[in-house]
């Protein structure tokens, strides 16, 4: 697996695992800091399409089409 | 017996219980006034910008002036919210040109997928990339700071701090010019940005550090404005330059900060000084706008000295009234 493809599946992950973050704050069930924070959730949602925006420039189609 | 006031709200039902405990208890704080409302939007526009630090001056100004007003109560955050929007708003309105330079070729990347060559997507990126830590951390932190520290002789002390890390700041570009000029095995040269090294040849790591160092504001007393110019200048950049990356910095995290908080302004807390928010935003906005205009003329030649001093003055002053008063 080279490193574009790599970078591409770990910013799918952490889109991903931010996704839930914002979900878990969203509901209140996040550890730190405790309780429903609307904010922390809107915040993570923007990292999210943040990690989707690194994702797209390393999608594996684009190394190919570089090559 | 309840409290005359506590009473009267508990009628109107127009508070929530936070207010009423606090109006009920010994120590209850007065209204904001329509002058006093006008004073904090000048002062918060103006020291937000200035590298003085607005938190410390929205702390340590109402204490020495003799205010009652308590900041960290829910009715009052609404009114902060609107004049951080009114800061935020005058510096997207400065830098127009500059954000349509940055972005238009940021947008046109992320359709295509392949990131492009032009020194104004670079410093999207990066300006993206030091965001991300500042966003982070601000969320996380800076209500436990603010609580933690958000004493008058706390700010003070910090005023003074912020002071020695202007100074200093200027001995660090001194350093970073004569590594950058040894590096190149020639004097220091004068790039298009007006000095030795331009924006966009930042490093990622080192926007990320710049990013996260604006956490380092939410310490009362210490600029965020500062941190970064002087932290620009440690990389190696002109005074203006530092300055425009700094204010470009600081846009994203003011105005998000103040875009996610807009439902308190329109909320049940925010409706009471709905009519003073709106005046403070543009109040604000207007000093936020004079500031930045004026800074960015003042650091093609100026430099951070002048801060300095005046951080140090006010912040010993303050220390000196605030300690004598107890």
């Amino acid at each position: 697996m080279d490193q574009r493809t790599t970078i591409f599946l770990g910013a799918i992950a952490a889109a991903v695992l931010l996704v839930i973050i914002a979900g878990f704050y969203w509901t209140g069930h996040m550890f730190y800091p405790t309780g429903v924070h609307h904010k922390h959730a809107v915040l993570a949602i923007v990292l999210a399409i943040g990690a989707l925006v690194v994702a797209n420039f390393n999608r594996p189609s684009s190394a190919i089409a570089r090559r | 017996m309840s409290h005359p006031v506590a009473g009267a709200l508990a009628i109107h039902g127009a508070l929530p219980h936070a207010l009423l405990a606090a109006a009920q208890s010994p120590h209850h704080y007065d209204k904001l006034t329509h002058a006093q409302a006008a004073v904090l939007a000048i002062l918060q526009g103006v020291a937000e910008l200035f590298p003085i630090s607005s938190i410390g001056h929205t702390v340590i100004v109402p204490k020495l002036l003799g205010w009652n007003i308590d900041q960290s109560a829910a009715t009052f955050l609404p009114f902060v919210v609107a004049l951080h929007l009114g800061t935020a708003i005058a510096l997207v309105v400065y830098f127009w040109r500059d954000w349509i330079e940055i972005l238009t070729p940021m947008i046109r990347s992320v359709s295509t997928g392949k990131l492009g060559s032009t020194p104004q997507e670079r410093i999207g990126w990066l300006l993206a990339a030091g965001t991300v830590p500042a966003a982070i951390l601000g969320v996380l932190l800076e209500k436990p700071v603010k609580h933690a520290l958000g004493d008058a002789r706390v700010a003070a002390v910090f005023l003074i701090v912020n002071g020695f890390m202007l100074f200093f700041g200027e001995r660090l570009r001194l350093r970073a010019v004569a590594a950058l000029a040894a590096a190149r095995g020639d004097a220091a040269t004068v790039s298009l940005n007006g000095g030795p090294r331009p924006i966009e040849a930042l490093g990622w790591t080192e926007a990320v550090v710049i990013g996260g160092l604006q956490a380092l504001a939410f310490i009362p007393g210490i600029s965020r404005s500062g941190v970064t110019i002087v932290a620009g200048l440690a990389a190696g950049f002109s005074h203006e330059a530092a300055a425009r990356f700094a204010f470009l910095l600081a846009t994203p995290v003011i105005l998000g900060a103040a875009v996610l908080e807009i439902p308190t302004l329109l909320g049940s807390d925010g409706r009471p000084l709905l009519g003073d928010a709106v005046v403070g935003c543009v109040l604000a906005g207007l000093a936020a706008y004079t500031s930045v205009r004026f800074l960015m003329r003042y650091f093609t030649t100026g430099k951070l000295g002048p801060f300095a001093v005046y951080c140090w003055i006010a912040g010993t002053l303050s220390l000196i009234v605030v300690l004598a008063r107890g």
